[in-house]
């Protein structure tokens, strides 16, 4: 792809999302975990009135490392027009905004883990890093 | 896509027009003949046939076509409008109505029907009334051609060159001009606010269907007269000049407008312009007149929305305006549409946005509140957001209210078409119709109501021949009113027929097997009444294709109880019926109780929430027992299954700690009950409901989300998911029995009092009935001043009398105090003292069962054993007189007031009834006793008695149904009957006073009884 990605750190690996899917994102939230939901499900939280549904990304990609503990850092991402709720994710902390073009990304390579293959669509090859951009399309079919 | 939201917005609109027109119609058929009116329908008709014609919808276009031509007769008062007229309007209307909700399908319905009616009542046209008026004016178009106009058409012309109108042909090409305007609808709303469209029409027959309207290049024709310029029509239109073409008229305007400013006599200046018929003169001034008014008013007529098609009349620009810039002014203001389709979705954003701002407004002041003096000017700015903040929630709440009037409107046509089709002449009242209420519940209401209001006016109101025979109106009554109470809507929907027969529910009920006969007796005419409720359950003695299909009041409860309503029925005999529905204003927001399970807040809806207990270890009344890895607690004799809140959601793993204190919150869904332990109880809090967010999946255990005061999310709790998860079985059999023996908790609970124990100096244990407690407020033994004998302290910036029990009671006295002691601080007292007490014991809940008298003295109910201890029960009014003679002297007079009258007195509580019996027969009084109403009528069956005084809330027969019983007895029925009731607030009043209690009097004020009981056998004594 070729556009601005906003990246972050989730479980010590950095991941990047189309800027466009993301509305914002919320420091030092105090969310409500919600007992005998599903495992993925984090909490609610209000933002402005608004409930928004964190969902535990880490969780979701296989990741196995705990989050961070501390701060709760999350991204919410913009609602779909046939899905008005809000939903978002924790993240251990932002990265920055890189401009990406289709010369430095390619698909996933074949031999990532299968449950990280659904969620990265993309393998960006920064300089120093590799950096993986999720599909936030997947994230809403959760 | 652009076609379908175009063919959406003209069908949203023209069934507002509809409703227009049915309402105005209805109008006529009671008699009522406003110019307005019919001005209103027409209108309305004439912008469905105009709109219509944007989409060639052909049989709309007709139906509308013909109903404008007998409305345009009638508005010219050449067609007398008759009761059948009305009814085929009705009809075509219903057509019209039906087609624009199916508009794809509305050309293949067959309209002949209502076209040849209309017709026929059109070439039916009266002979004495006056034939087409003859008016006299050709117009031409460019091409010399004479426009033949039909004859209501030529009214209109006539109307507005009275007013110095022009008449232009107006072209509208769909693909060019209409892009200028969002769509054919709000140009159609544009030009109708500027002038008045006599006519449209348009070439279709190159469209094939629907969907290829807009993109065919299509030339609509309008007929328009306007006071604007040719020049101005443009600017207002946004359409090119050359698209508006000027008809030429051969009479002299100008003339006419001379004539008009010369003269303000309407009729007069018209007749020189053209010799009318006088009936024809009748309308042509009024609407005259009317145009006059709105010249001077014109501002007011601009607020109203364009679109809605209010009884108003056509909005014509004045005549007497003749500057043109003032004039493009006026068509702008004139077409901005002051009402703006808003999705339900952004109200409910806007309202969530409101709540957080108040949030963040409070957080403010909090952070702020230090600082307020130092920084010069901060106060007034706090001020300011702070009552913006309040009034911004307010108006967003007001948004998604409606008024009942959306509901109740559509009676009268159903009324009117019952009455006819039962042979009933039945009139209706509405009353409160702007009294609003929620969107949401406004539309779960229409399907209840109606099938109420089919209900009274099948089964409630006689036919005309037995009406007559009772010495009624032959015309029944249904008398249809809103009304807030308390903080709720309350919707009556009153009959004066036949009332409901208890006996015959009673057969019924016994002979559909909804109940057994042994329990029939004992039921009171309260839950017979109740019975109505039960599926499968219809009195009415045929079935009609009305109502009494067996079907319907249980889902009209179950409905209304969805609502978070309640729905009540009072009937009298012979006198009518009354049902009652209690409506909450809004539906997102409920009570609730915030509890806690491992550190973390839920809401529970308060409508499941039966009672709470509160279990210490070591209390031998109350305790938790297992058995076979179940919890219970023996609550009033019965095994009350326990979970923990906390065990169901996962967030512990360890059973109920029966060492510490258990707090169990009775819940109870339909017959189902149990406790729910939970950590910790909060309180209550008004909670707007959320949905569930989606992502959640499947969560029986919450029913929504709410936002908290702290900002924070919680969980809303679902009763009978809970009990899903928890998989708790409830038995038929057990529901049963719950049934029953929540019958006989109910009747514990009734005779069962809480009482405050307390302690003062000495060493005895007082109690005194927490009713009569309205607080107790600990205080410091400095704060106690002393004036004189007496004692007193600061109370809410008032001095308030304190009294120590001990100084005149004979108990035990010590000297000395503790520096921290309470005051007690009593109600339903005439002078309010506080009691000074040194400690307090407890609060239980429990039945008094007084001991031998052997402990007697005034100020002393008695005595009674409670915990193993002699607890002395204090009447707090012969203290309070031993303590403030000086008040109570006046009552002397009462003594022997009573004269040896035969009282009955109904009171359950053997306390109040203790206390009450004393005043009684100080006052010289023969008192009998009933515990409760049932008892009650039995003794006056057998003895003979002057005057009852009752309670209200009583087991087995309350105070309300033996008031009735008395009242519908010939023999009893001029018994005075008062009430004594700790119900204070004005709705239990009126319901007391409705159900037919002389006085309504609040415990336990000695003397006002006295003064009541005397003035009720006084005024009894008078009308004897």
């Amino acid at each position: 792809m070729t556009g601005k990605v906003l990246t972050f750190y989730l479980g010590g690996l950095l991941f990047g999302l189309d800027i466009v899917a993301v509305k914002e994102i919320q420091r030092n939230i105090e969310y409500t975990p919600v007992p005998d939901s599903p495992a993925h499900i984090v909490g609610l939280f209000n933002m402005r009135g608004q409930v928004v549904t964190l969902l535990d990304l880490a969780y979701l990609l296989n990741n196995g490392k705990e989050p961070e503990k501390g701060r709760a850092v999350c991204i919410v991402l913009k609602p779909r027009a046939e899905a008005p709720e809000h939903i978002g994710f924790l993240i251990d902390r932002t990265g920055s905004v890189v401009d990406i073009q289709d010369d430095i990304s390619e698909g996933p390579p074949a031999n990532m883990s299968g449950e990280l293959t659904r969620f990265v669509k993309e393998v960006v090859k920064l300089n120093e890093e590799l950096l993986m951009v999720i599909d936030s399309e997947v994230i809403f079919e959760q | 896509m652009q076609n379908l939201e175009f063919i959406k917005e003209f069908i949203e609109e023209a069934t507002v027009h509809v409703e227009t027109v049915e309402n105005g119609l209805l109008l006529f058929g009671n008699g009522t003949n406003e110019p307005d009116t019919i001005h209103g329908i027409f209108r309305a008709v004439h912008s469905i046939k105009g709109t219509a014609g944007f989409f060639g919808l052909q049989n709309i276009i007709k139906i509308a076509h013909v109903m404008e031509n007998l409305l345009g007769e009638v508005r010219n008062s050449n067609l007398a409008i008759t009761n059948d007229t009305v009814d085929y309007l009705l009809a075509a209307n219903d057509c019209l109505k039906e087609m624009i909700v199916d508009v794809e399908n509305s050309d293949d319905r067959d309209v002949s029907v209502h076209i040849e009616n209309i017709t026929a009542i059109l070439e039916n046209r009266k002979p004495n009334l006056p034939n087409e008026p003859a008016v006299e004016f050709v117009v031409t178009d460019e091409k010399n051609q004479e426009v033949l106009f039909a004859d209501n058409e030529k009214t209109i012309i006539t109307d507005a060159l009275k007013h110095g109108h022009g008449l232009y042909k107006i072209r509208l090409r769909l693909n060019e001009n209409v892009k200028a305007n969002p769509s054919p609808v709000m140009f159609f709303n544009k030009l109708s606010s500027i002038g008045q469209i006599i006519d449209s029409y348009t070439d279709i027959s190159e469209v094939g269907g629907l969907d290829d309207i807009l993109n065919a290049d299509i030339n609509f024709i309008f007929l328009f007269t306007t006071v604007l310029e040719k020049n101005l029509i443009t600017l207002a239109l946004d359409i090119p000049e050359e698209d508006i073409v000027e008809l030429d008229i051969n009479t002299k305007k100008e003339d006419l407008a001379q004539i008009l400013r010369k003269d303000l006599d309407f009729s007069s200046a018209f007749q020189k312009f053209d010799p009318l018929t006088e009936p024809r003169q009748m309308v042509q001034s009024s609407t005259g007149m009317a145009n006059g008014v709105m010249d001077h008013s014109v501002t007011t007529e601009e607020m109203k929305p364009v679109n809605s098609s209010s009884l108003s009349t056509p909005l014509t620009a004045s005549p007497n305006v003749d500057d043109a810039g003032d004039m493009v002014k006026k068509a702008q203001a004139v077409a901005v549409d002051d009402t703006v389709r808003v999705h339900v979705s952004l109200l409910n954003d806007l309202l969530n946005l409101a709540s957080e701002m108040v949030l963040g407004r409070n957080q403010l002041l909090r952070c702020l509140e230090d600082h307020r003096k130092e920084i010069a000017g901060l106060n007034s700015v706090l001020q300011n957001i702070d009552n913006i903040t309040t009034e911004l929630q307010e108006k967003i709440m007001q948004t998604r209210m409606q008024p009942v009037a959306k509901v109740f409107n559509k009676f009268p046509r159903i009324i009117r078409e019952l009455s006819k089709k039962l042979g009933k002449d039945i009139d209706l009242q509405m009353e409160g119709t702007e009294v609003e209420l929620d969107k949401s519940i406004i539309e779960s209401l229409a399907d209840p109501l109606t099938h109420l209001i089919r209900n009274a006016a099948d089964h409630g109101i006689e036919r005309p021949e037995v009406r007559e025979l009772q010495g009624k109106s032959k015309t029944g009554h249904i008398f249809l009113k809103a009304y807030h109470e308390g903080g709720r809507v309350n919707i009556d929907i009153i009959d004066d027929g036949a009332g409901i027969k208890v006996e015959k529910i009673k057969a019924k009920a016994l002979e559909r097997g909804l109940m057994r006969a042994a329990e029939a007796e004992s039921m009171s005419e309260r839950e017979i009444l109740n019975m109505l409720f039960q599926p499968g359950f219809s009195t009415a003695e045929q079935v009609t294709d009305v109502s009494g299909r067996g079907v319907g009041m249980d889902v009209v409860k179950t409905n209304i109880e969805k609502l978070g309503g309640a729905i009540d029925i009072m009937t009298r005999p012979g006198q009518g019926t009354t049902f009652r529905l209690a409506l909450p204003l809004t539906l997102a927001i409920i009570p609730s109780l915030i509890v806690e399970v491992a550190g973390q807040k839920f809401a529970l809806p308060q409508v499941n929430l039966q009672e709470m207990v509160r279990i210490k270890p070591g209390d031998p009344n109350r305790k938790i027992e297992r058995f076979q890895g179940a919890q219970v607690l023996r609550l009033r004799g019965r095994l009350l299954p326990i979970i923990h809140l906390g065990n169901v959601l996962g967030l512990r793993k360890e059973s109920l700690d029966t060492t510490e204190v258990v707090r169990v919150l009775v819940l109870k869904i339909g017959t189902k009950q149990y406790g729910l332990a939970v950590d910790a109880i909060h309180d209550g809090e008004e909670i707007l409901v959320k949905p569930l967010p989606r992502y959640l999946g499947e969560c029986p255990c919450y029913s929504g989300v709410t936002i908290l005061g702290d900002g924070k999310v919680a969980m809303i709790l679902n009763p009978e998911g809970i009990s899903g998860k928890a998989n708790l079985r409830f038995t038929e059999e057990q529901r049963k029995k719950s049934a029953e023996e929540e019958q006989s908790a109910i009747e514990s609970m009734a005779e069962a009092q809480n009482l405050l124990l307390f302690q003062c100096s000495g060493t005895e244990t007082f109690s005194l009935d927490l009713s009569m407690v309205a607080r107790v407020e600990p205080i410091q033994a400095s704060q106690i001043e002393r004036i004189g004998e007496k004692e007193y302290i600061q109370f809410r910036g008032d001095s308030l009398r304190v009294i120590r029990p001990e100084q005149y009671l004979p108990v035990t006295r010590r000297e000395g105090q503790p520096d921290k002691l309470y005051v007690i601080i009593p109600k339903l007292v005439k002078y309010p003292m506080g009691i000074l007490i040194h400690r307090i014991e407890d609060i239980i809940q429990t039945r008094v069962k007084f001991n031998q008298e052997n402990i007697k003295a005034k100020g002393l109910v008695g005595s009674t054993i409670l915990h193993n201890r002699i607890v002395l029960v204090i009447n707090i009014y012969d203290l309070f007189e031993l303590a403030a003679p000086e008040h109570y002297q006046i009552h002397e007079r009462h003594s022997h007031s009573g004269n040896r009258r035969t009282v009955l007195l109904v009171e359950d509580t053997p306390f109040f009834a203790k206390m009450e019996r004393s005043y009684l027969e100080w006052a010289g009084y023969r008192v009998l006793y009933g515990s409760n109403g049932k008892e009650a009528w039995d003794i006056l069956q057998n003895s003979s008695v002057d005057v009852v005084v009752s309670d209200i809330q009583m087991p087995v027969m309350d105070g309300f149904e033996l008031v009735k019983r008395i009242r519908s007895d010939q023999r009893l029925a001029p018994l005075p009957v008062i009430a004594l009731t700790s119900m204070t607030d004005e709705r239990s009043r009126q319901l007391g006073r409705e159900a037919g209690f002389d006085f309504y009097e609040v415990k336990l004020d000695k003397e006002r009884i006295l003064d009541r009981l005397e003035e009720a056998l006084r005024l009894r004594r008078e009308a004897g």
